[in-house]
């Protein structure tokens, strides 16, 4: 049985009274590209801030391959790569001085060099290798976005989370987002957790699906299976429209 | 830790604005040099107030503290904290194996140790700038101390002038981070250093009557008359100077320390 890398056991937030998530348990396992979904305001990105130790949970447990976020957070953080919301870069440093700043916080990549090499493997994954001189402040919103994606690369994650890193893009930066992901599932054996609202998108690489509604766990399974509520050949979309309208 | 702290370092010295203030410095000491040169033709060698190669580094000092090194630390941490933090840039250090309480640390001590930079070049371009503008006097006066002293006894001197001084800019800037971590943006937050600078220079004639050292809880009163008081003559107003910085510091990095790190880098 293949292992699991991320976990949320019975997690709970409450922020001043009101509960932005309630109770919400799932796994995703070594390799999978799981999306994860939910209408405006269902608590996707105070899920997905739980996971990487931004804030911390009223109730409940986090693990990243195994390691508590909570209890461990630096170990469990050190086995993530994480874009949270839109990327906001240091606009005065270029896009491959930033990713050398924040090289500077993993641990692992002891000295300069180690330091260069990786930034410069990281810029020619995600197709920026010659971008990466040039200020952040020029980049367009597809390169920024693919410079959040290296940045999460930089400390060799077993699990990637994304949070809508389709956003504001146009359908050929989609089509590489999508390819970039895939790629790197395909050749470092990757866990992707990606958040999106460009379902076809999802559809497209997920194999399982995570879906949250006011909170609270609404459904978990394969993709196909949640497809297939809308029909033979349906889209992910009518079937999402159609769990959540319940 | 020493990652974080270096990556702190280079993002602040990445800055045009940290660099433009940096070079400003050599005319702040050369518009100092020629104010004490037009001064020094009212006044009579051996006075404190005259400026010569072995003073000079202290009177442009007590020219430009209370504006220049205070505002330096409003803007440096604007941007270190309350910029940084409110645009989200924290957000992507502090998803590495990077703690809140370190991250505190780091932009403290980074922005102390650019102050520390400045000041230190400060001193050196003020003897630079002084050796080749004023005289070497055989003696020199020195504020609230009776005699003439040698030229080394004024180096002595201005050394510890400078100590207190980098102690007061530490007061103050404990106060400003506190400040930049409470502030919504980083306008507001050199907004509300600047507002904390004119109380602090308006408190001391507010509270005139009630005597030096109630005038001596404004930090700014510190620097403009109480650095001189604490090296005068049997140290009078030493430990109570040193008390009230101690205090500030205290009470606004532990206050500065809880709203950053409970607030989780202010909601990053």
């Amino acid at each position: 049985m293949t292992e699991s890398v991320l976990e949320v056991i019975g997690v709970t937030k409450k922020v001043r009274g009101r509960t932005l998530v309630d109770d919400v348990s799932f796994a995703v396992k070594k390799g999978e590209i799981c999306g994860f979904l939910g209408p405006n305001g269902a608590g996707k990105t105070t899920l997905i801030r739980l996971l990487t130790g931004l804030i911390v949970p009223t109730s409940g447990e986090l693990r990243i391959a195994g390691v508590n976020v909570q209890k461990e957070r630096k170990t469990a953080l050190g086995k993530i790569g994480a874009m949270v919301e839109s990327p906001v870069f240091f606009p005065y440093l270029s896009g491959r001085k930033n990713l050398l700043n924040l090289a500077r916080l993993h641990p692992e990549l002891k000295g300069k060099r180690a330091r260069e090499e990786r930034v410069k493997d990281v810029l020619s994954l995600v197709g920026l290798a010659g971008r990466g001189d040039d200020k952040v402040g020029t980049y367009s919103l597809g390169m920024k976005q693919r410079l959040g994606i290296a940045q999460a690369l930089l400390g060799r994650p077993e699990v990637v989370i994304l949070d809508e890193p389709a956003n504001g893009l146009d359908p050929l930066g989609m089509r590489e987002l999508r390819e970039l992901i895939l790629s790197l599932r395909d050749q470092f054996g990757l866990t992707f957790f990606v958040s999106s609202h460009l379902l076809d998108e999802l559809q497209q690489i997920c194999s399982r699906l995570v879906v949250i509604r006011e909170g609270k766990l609404l459904w978990q399974g394969e993709t196909r299976e949640l497809v297939l509520r809308a029909g033979a050949d349906g889209r992910l979309e009518d079937a999402f429209v159609e769990l959540v309208r319940g | 830790m020493k990652g974080l702290w270096m990556s702190e370092w280079l993002r602040l010295w990445s800055r045009k604005r940290t660099w433009g203030m940096f070079l400003m410095m050599p005319v702040l000491v050369y518009a100092a040099a020629r104010y004490c040169l037009e001064q020094n033709g009212a006044l009579s060698p051996g006075m404190p107030e005259y400026a010569t190669v072995w003073n000079f580094p202290v009177l442009a000092l007590a020219e430009h503290l209370m504006t220049v090194f205070n505002l330096l630390v409003v803007v440096l941490l604007a941007a270190a904290v309350t910029e940084e933090a409110r645009s989200g840039q924290l957000r992507f250090l502090l998803l590495r194996a990077v703690t809140f309480a370190e991250l505190f640390w780091a932009k403290w001590t980074v922005v102390l140790a650019a102050v520390g930079v400045f000041l230190g070049a400060f001193y050196l371009e003020c003897w630079g700038i002084g050796w080749w503008l004023f005289e070497r006097t055989e003696t020199v006066g020195l504020f609230y101390r009776e005699g003439a002293f040698a030229g080394g006894e004024a180096v002595r001197y201005g050394l510890a002038y400078y100590g207190l001084a980098g102690l007061t800019v530490v007061a103050m800037a404990s106060v400003m981070l506190l400040l930049a971590v409470m502030a919504q943006t980083a306008t507001a937050a050199v907004g509300m250093g600047i507002g904390w600078l004119l109380l602090s220079f308006g408190w001391p004639v507010a509270a005139r009557m009630f005597g030096a050292q109630v005038q001596s809880l404004s930090i700014t009163h510190i620097q403009h008359q109480g650095i001189a008081a604490m090296l005068a003559d049997g140290r009078p107003m030493m430990r109570w100077n040193l008390g009230v910085m101690v205090c500030y510091v205290a009470v606004c990095l532990t206050v500065g320390y809880l709203w950053f790190v409970k607030r989780r880098g202010l909601d990053v």
